[in-house]
């Protein structure tokens, strides 16, 4: 594999693996560091990518991996994530931002986080989700609707919360 | 079609025209982090990645180097053990007496009680016969030619008596006498060594 191919076929994943990454760690140096050395050793081993028959999937599943192993040895990110539904709903509500959505997806048990973050940012059908993170399509779809239902939940925590304020405000 | 989506089962299709068309600030949200890219250049990872080919290489050198290393100093120990344990049990069965500078003993069998006229006597006889004789202008009744150590009278009283001669010198003395205690010490540390090598003993009384 030269370099072209390697830009063409590897290199393209590199803001979807970029996103995933940050999704799990919730850091964008991390994810950008671990997305990087995933790169470094593509292209190390680029001769062996060829053999891979969905590149993109296989990618995916490297992030996850890698990203996980960084979490398991970075006991205060997981601290973080586990109070982060607590800040979200305890603390001040701020306004609904992209980093906010992040936060409340990151909130999410581990599979629920995953198929989410893959159907809801990288428009992945449940099929590729499957072959993606090594899970029934059954099993996504329930994943997927739980993540679901779980967001709905504390956005109408945040709007009740919002409408309470401004109700106070007007009156 | 909002509804479908929060129960989980819109299609790709409609998500899509949720996200692109809705005014709710959520789907604008996942619509903003779906863009958000990577800042990485392709001539910069490049860049990077044929820097690190060369440390990796660099490193693949070192280890080889370390390899060879350990390799030689195995094979090193090995030799060293190999010639150290072929050499042991001739260090063990090589036993040397002591040597002395100033006196050399050489141990000999001595009966005494079983010694008789005519038979043929010991080195430490001729010694005290040569005293008898000087003891014979004293003493005129005839004389057992038995040698007892016991029967010497010296005229001085003398350290130690080897071979039946006394030895009047203090440090010569002392020399026998360390020397005797060194063969009995040596003596006991063989036996010790060849009881070590027993493996069955059985006695019968």
């Amino acid at each position: 594999m030269n370099q072209e191919t390697f830009k063409k076929t590897v290199f393209v994943l590199k803001d979807k693996m970029y996103r995933f990454a940050k999704s799990m760690l919730m850091d964008e140096d991390e994810a950008h560091d671990l997305v990087q050395e995933i790169m470094m050793k593509f292209w190390q081993k680029r001769s062996e990518l060829t053999a891979v028959g969905n590149l993109e999937a296989f990618a995916m599943r490297c992030v996850r991996n890698d990203a996980m192993n960084k979490l398991k040895h970075s006991k205060v990110v997981q601290l973080y994530q586990n109070n982060l539904t607590e800040a979200v709903v305890d603390e001040r509500y701020p306004s609904l931002t992209k980093e906010l959505i992040q936060r409340l997806i990151a909130a999410l048990p581990e599979k629920q986080k995953l198929v989410m973050h893959l159907r809801d940012i990288e428009d992945y059908d449940i099929a590729e989700i499957g072959e993606t993170i090594g899970m029934e399509e059954s099993a996504v779809r329930v994943n997927l609707t739980r993540a679901r239902q779980k967001i709905k939940a504390q956005l109408q925590k945040i709007f009740d919360y919002e409408k309470r304020q401004i109700n106070k405000n007007g009156g | 079609m909002e509804d479908k989506y929060w129960e989980g089962i819109s299609s790709l299709q409609e998500e899509k025209i949720l996200k692109t068309n809705a005014d709710e600030p959520y789907f604008n949200g996942l619509n903003e982090l779906s863009e958000e890219k990577m800042d990485l250049e392709f001539d910069t990872f490049m860049e990077m990645a044929e820097g690190s080919d060369g440390i990796v290489d660099d490193t693949k050198k070192k280890s080889k180097l370390l390899y060879v290393t350990y390799a030689a100093a195995a094979i090193a120990l090995f030799v060293a053990g190999l010639f150290f344990l072929r050499n042991m049990p001739h260090q063990e069965a090589k036993y040397q007496q002591p040597q002395f500078s100033d006196v050399s003993i050489v141990p000999k069998a001595v009966d005494v009680q079983e010694s008789k006229v005519g038979q043929e006597q010991p080195s430490y006889a001729e010694v005290s016969k040569k005293e008898n004789k000087q003891n014979k202008h004293k003493n005129s009744g005839p004389r057992s030619e038995t040698v007892s150590l016991l029967e010497q009278e010296p005229t001085e009283e003398s350290y130690v008596i080897l071979n039946g001669q006394p030895v009047y010198d203090q440090e010569e003395a002392e020399q026998i006498v360390l020397a005797s205690l060194k063969i009995m010490a040596s003596n006991f540390q063989e036996g010790k060594h060849a009881l070590e090598k027993v493996k069955y003993i059985n006695v019968e009384l």
